[in-house]
C-alpha cells in the first residue's frame, strides 16, 4: 500500500504574509487588499504596457485589425488590480459581427477582453493574429478564439480562456461589466 | 467577492498553518519501503556504480548513459516484454530516467512528483508531490530525475526549489528555494550530488534571468556556494558583456553536470544568452553556450570553453560533456565530448586543474552558420547573412532546436562508439525586435511570438513530396573522429535520450510514432521495437534485481518534442502528419521473457 506525502509549500511571500496574519494573529478571515482581487464590475481598464501605460483604454485606441493590448483593471478608488497574475487582461478587437452571438453581450463594438493566463500551464498569452482570429501562447503553442468565448482552437490547452465582460464607459472608455466567465489559470476543460 | 477570490483567500489563510503543522509533524509511519534493504548511496558508490544499479541521471559521473549489464543481448532482445507498467497520473513531458538503488526505483515526473517503486514488482512504496504555486507559469513542465545520496532523495522543481526526501519514507527532510519563481526562475534538472553537496542550476533564460549554479549542503540544504553562468562585475570575463546586459543574460542550466572525482571538477553545459537577439547583448557573452569546469568545493570556474559566442539561434549547449579517455595518435586524451545544439561534435581536452583545450570539432548535421573554426581555439567565424537580430531577418541551419537538443548522448566502452540522437534537414528563419522593458516572470526573448511559432523551415533541396530523414541516431568513433553509422527516422524528429549496454545494444524512443527500440550498437540495425502509450522522451535506464536485467523508460510526450511536432506537421503533406499524439505518463519496465529460469 502506498503512502502519499504532500504539503503546501512554495508559497509566495504575499500568500504567506496574508495567510500568517489570518491564521495566527487575527484568528479570523483574511482580507486581501483590492489590488489582490480579480477584476470587478465597475472597474475601468487602462493600458498595461507601452509608452502610454496607465492611460484609459478607449475604443478609438483599439482599431479593428490592431494589435493585442494588455490591460489592467483599476477600481473606483484608483487601485490597480495587479496583485495576482490571474488578474492579467488582454484585449483584441474584431468586426462586431465576427463576435459569436452568445458572446456579444460581453463585448463592446467588437472589443473582447479575456484572461491573459493560458489555461494549459499558466504562461501569458501574447500572440494575436487578426487573419486567423486566434490568440496564441508561446510556451506550448495553444491557440484560442477570443470572438468565440475564448474557445480552444488548438491544444495542448483544453480549457477556454475566460472572457471578461465589458461595458462602454464615458467617452468611449472600457469598463468591466462582471467577473471573468470561468476561472482564470490552468485547469481541466 | 467572486467565488474564485474567496477560494484564494482561504488558501492563503490556511496554507501557512499547514506548513507550520507539517514542520511539527508526527514521525513518519513505517511503510513498505522501510522493509526494503536500502543501501545508502556514498561517494564511492557514485564514482563506481555497481552494474545492477543506475544511481544517477546518466548512470555514472562521466555521463556515459551506459549500463554494463549484458543479459539482454542482440539474440534475445526480440523476446523483450513488459514486466510491469505504471501510470504516473500526470501529463506533459516525462523525461526522467528511472533511477535504481538496490531494487528501489525513483522516478520523477512533471508537476513536481517523485515516486519510489519496487523495481521488480512495480509496487509503489511512496509518492511525494510538491504543491506548486497556483500562479506559476511552466514553460517547461518536466523534470529530469532525482539525485541520491546517503538515505536521501533530491529533486528540483519548477518553482526553483530543491526538496530533500527520506529515501525510505518519502518524508521531507528539507526544502530550499534557490531563486524567486516570480522572477522567472525555475529548475528541471536532476541534481549532481557529490562530497556532501547537491549541485543544481537554474533555467529562465527566456524570462531574462541571470543563470547560476549553486551547491547546497546535502544534510541541511544550506547554500555552500553560488556561481553565475553570466559573468558580472568582478568576473574575469565581465568584459564579454556591455552595459547592463549581463543582468538579463540568460545562461540557463538545464542538465545535470558531469563530474571527475579525481580532479574534483564538475562540468556543466550552459544555455544561450538572453534575449535571443544577439545585438541586444554585444560581446562574446561568457559563459553562455559553453561548458564550465567548476571546482566542486568552492564553485570557482576553473576552466571553460564557449562553443559559440554571442548566440543568435537559441542554441543552448545544455548537455554536460561526456567524459572519456580517448586514444589519438598514440596519446591518451582525457576528453570532454559534446554533440552541440549548434550541430558540431566537439572534442575538448580536460586538464586536472580545470582549463579545457580545443581538440577537434566537425558538423554532424547540416550547418550553414559557421564559415570556419579557428584551428587552435575552435572559435567559429560566422556567415553574417545567417545571423538574425533586431529588425534583421535571417535563415539558418540547423533550426532553433539544433542538431541535438537536450536528449543526452551515450558512450559504450565495449563498442568504443559515441552515440548521438540528432536532427537534420530542418532550419529556422527569424527576425527580432526590441525586447522592451523586462517584466519579472514574463517572456523576454526579443522575438515576436508569431516569428517563433512559424520559424521552422525545410533545408533547401529537401523533397517533401516523399518521406525524408529528420531524426537519427548516429555513431561516431572518438578515436578517429569519424562517423561509424547512422540510422535515420523518416518524417520524425528524434527526441530520444540514449541508453547503451554491456551487450552492445542501444535503447531509445524519441520518434512521433511512439516506438521504443533496441538497436545493435555496432551496426545501427533495429533489433526490436514496440509502440507505447505515448511518445518516449524519457531517459532509459537498465538495472538488475534477483538476477534479471530490466530496461526501464518513461513514455509521455510533451514540451519541446510537442512544439517541434507542430512545426513539422506544418511542413509536410497532411497525409503524413502525426496529428494525434496523446500525452500521459507511463513508466514501462521490460525484461526478456523466460530469462528468469535461465538466470537461476
Amino acid at each position: 500500500m502506498a503512502r502519499e506525502g504532500q504539503r503546501a509549500v512554495g508559497l509566495d511571500r504575499r500568500s504567506v504574509v496574508l495567510g500568517a496574519a489570518a491564521c495566527c494573529a487575527a484568528g479570523g478571515a483574511a482580507f486581501a487588499g483590492p489590488e489582490e482581487l480579480l477584476p470587478q464590475k465597475g472597474d475601468r481598464l487602462v493600458l498595461g504596457d507601452g509608452a502610454k501605460a496607465g492611460e484609459p483604454i478607449t475604443l478609438d485606441g483599439l482599431p479593428v485589425g490592431g494589435d493585442l493590448v494588455e490591460a489592467v483593471a483599476v477600481d473606483p478608488q484608483g487601485v490597480r488590480r495587479e496583485g495576482s497574475r490571474f488578474a492579467k487582461i488582454i484585449l483584441v478587437r474584431v468586426a462586431p459581427d465576427q463576435v459569436a452571438e452568445d458572446q456579444r453581450a460581453h463585448a463592446v463594438e467588437g472589443v473582447v477582453a479575456l484572461s491573459a493566463i493560458c489555461t494549459h500551464q499558466g504562461c501569458t498569452v501574447s500572440g494575436w493574429s487578426h487573419e486567423t482570429k486566434r490568440l496564441s501562447c508561446f510556451c506550448h503553442h495553444s491557440e484560442f478564439l477570443p470572438a468565440e468565448g475564448g474557445r480552444v482552437a488548438k491544444g495542448p490547452a483544453r480549457k477556454r480562456l475566460p472572457v471578461l465582460p465589458l461595458a462602454k464607459g464615458e467617452g468611449g472608455t472600457l469598463m468591466v461589466a462582471g467577473s471573468f466567465v470561468g476561472k482564470p489559470g490552468p485547469g481541466p476543460a | 467577492m467572486s467565488r474564485l477570490v474567496r477560494a484564494r483567500h482561504w488558501l492563503t489563510a490556511v496554507a501557512p498553518c499547514a506548513v507550520a503543522l507539517a514542520f511539527a509533524g508526527a514521525p513518519a509511519k513505517a511503510g513498505p519501503a522501510d522493509k526494503v534493504d536500502y543501501k545508502p548511496v556514498t561517494d564511492q558508490r557514485l564514482a563506481n556504480p555497481e552494474p545492477e544499479n543506475w544511481l544517477q541521471y546518466r548512470g555514472n559521473y562521466q555521463s556515459w548513459g551506459y549500463s554494463p549489464l549484458d543479459q539482454i543481448t542482440a539474440k534475445n532482445v526480440t523476446k523483450l516484454v513488459p514486466a510491469w507498467s505504471l501510470s504516473t497520473g500526470v501529463s506533459e513531458g516525462h523525461q526522467a530516467p528511472p533511477i535504481v538503488n538496490n531494487g528501489v526505483m525513483f522516478v520523477t515526473t512533471p508537476q513536481a512528483q517523485v515516486m519510489a517503486i519496487n523495481a521488480r514488482t512495480g509496487e509503489i512504496l511512496w509518492r511525494y508531490q510538491k504543491e506548486l504555486p497556483p500562479e506559476l507559469s511552466q514553460l517547461h513542465p518536466t523534470n529530469r530525475g532525482v539525485g541520491l545520496y546517503g538515505d536521501s532523495v533530491y529533486m528540483t522543481t519548477t518553482d526553483a526549489c530543491v526538496v530533500a526526501l527520506g529515501a525510505t519514507t518519502g518524508k521531507v527532510k528539507w526544502e530550499k528555494c534557490v531563486a524567486p519563481w516570480q522572477d522567472g526562475y525555475y529548475m528541471t534538472l536532476s541534481p549532481l550530488v557529490a562530497k556532501g553537496k547537491v549541485v543544481v542550476g537554474v533555467s529562465g533564460g527566456e524570462y531574462g534571468v541571470r543563470g547560476f549554479i549553486t551547491a547546497l549542503d546535502a544534510e541541511t540544504g544550506n547554500e555552500a556556494w553560488k556561481t553565475y553562468t553570466v559573468a558580472g562585475p568582478g568576473d574575469p570575463a565581465a568584459d564579454t558583456w556591455k552595459g547592463d546586459s549581463w543582468k538579463t543574460g540568460g545562461g540557463s542550466v538545464w542538465i545535470q553536470g558531469s563530474y571527475d572525482p579525481a580532479a574534483n571538477l564538475a562540468y556543466f553545459g550552459t544555455g544561450n544568452g538572453g534575449p535571443w537577439t544577439p545585438d541586444a547583448r554585444p560581446g562574446d557573452n561568457l559563459y553562455t553556450s559553453s561548458v564550465v569546469a567548476l571546482d566542486l568545493d568552492s564553485g570557482k570556474i576553473k576552466g571553460h570553453h564557449q562553443y559559440h559566442w554571442n548566440d543568435a539561434w537559441d542554441w543552448d549547449e545544455v548537455s554536460a560533456p561526456v567524459l572519456i579517455d580517448i586514444e589519438r595518435d598514440g596519446k591518451t586524451i582525457p576528453a570532454a565530448i559534446h554533440a552541440g545544439r549548434n550541430g558540431y561534435l566537439w572534442t575538448l581536452e580536460r586538464s586536472k586543474d580545470g582549463p579545457l583545450s580545443f581538440v577537434e570539432a566537425k558538423p554532424f548535421v547540416y550547418q550553414n552558420v559557421f564559415s570556419s573554426l579557428d584551428p587552435k581555439t575552435g572559435r567559429p567565424t560566422y556567415d553574417q547573412s545567417k545571423i538574425p537580430g533586431i529588425n534583421r531577418r535571417a535563415a539558418f541551419c540547423p533550426g532553433l532546436w539544433g542538431g541535438k537538443d537536450w536528449p543526452p548522448e551515450a558512450y559504450n566502452p565495449k563498442t568504443g562508439l559515441f552515440y548521438i540522437p540528432s536532427n537534420d534537414n530542418l532550419c529556422s528563419e527569424l527576425a527580432g525586435a526590441q525586447a522592451g522593458t523586462r517584466k519579472p516572470g514574463e517572456l523576454y526573448i526579443g522575438i515576436p511570438i508569431d516569428e517563433v511559432l512559424n520559424s521552422l523551415r525545410l533545408r533547401d533541396g529537401v523533397d517533401k513530396s516523399k518521406p525524408f530523414a529528420i531524426g537519427a541516431i548516429q555513431a561516431w568513433d572518438p578515436k578517429t573522429g569519424k562517423k561509424a553509422w547512422q540510422h535515420d527516422f523518416q518524417d520524425s524528429a528524434n527526441w530520444g535520450p540514449l541508453l547503451t549496454t554491456g551487450s552492445g545494444l542501444i535503447f531509445a524512443g524519441g520518434t512521433s510514432d511512439r516506438k521504443f527500440r533496441a538497436l545493435d550498437g555496432s551496426t545501427g540495425k533495429v533489433l526490436w521495437e514496440t509502440r507505447l502509450n505515448s511518445g518516449v522522451t524519457g531517459v532509459p535506464s537498465s538495472y538488475m534485481v534477483d538476477g534479471i536485467q530490466y530496461v526501464a523508460v518513461q513514455a509521455g510526450w510533451g514540451v519541446d518534442a510537442e512544439r517541434m511536432l507542430t512545426g513539422i506537421n506544418a511542413l509536410i503533406p497532411e497525409e503524413r502528419r502525426v496529428s494525434v499524439l496523446p500525452q500521459g505518463g507511463v513508466i514501462w519496465v521490460f525484461r526478456v521473457m523466460g530469462e528468469e529460469a535461465a538466470a537461476r
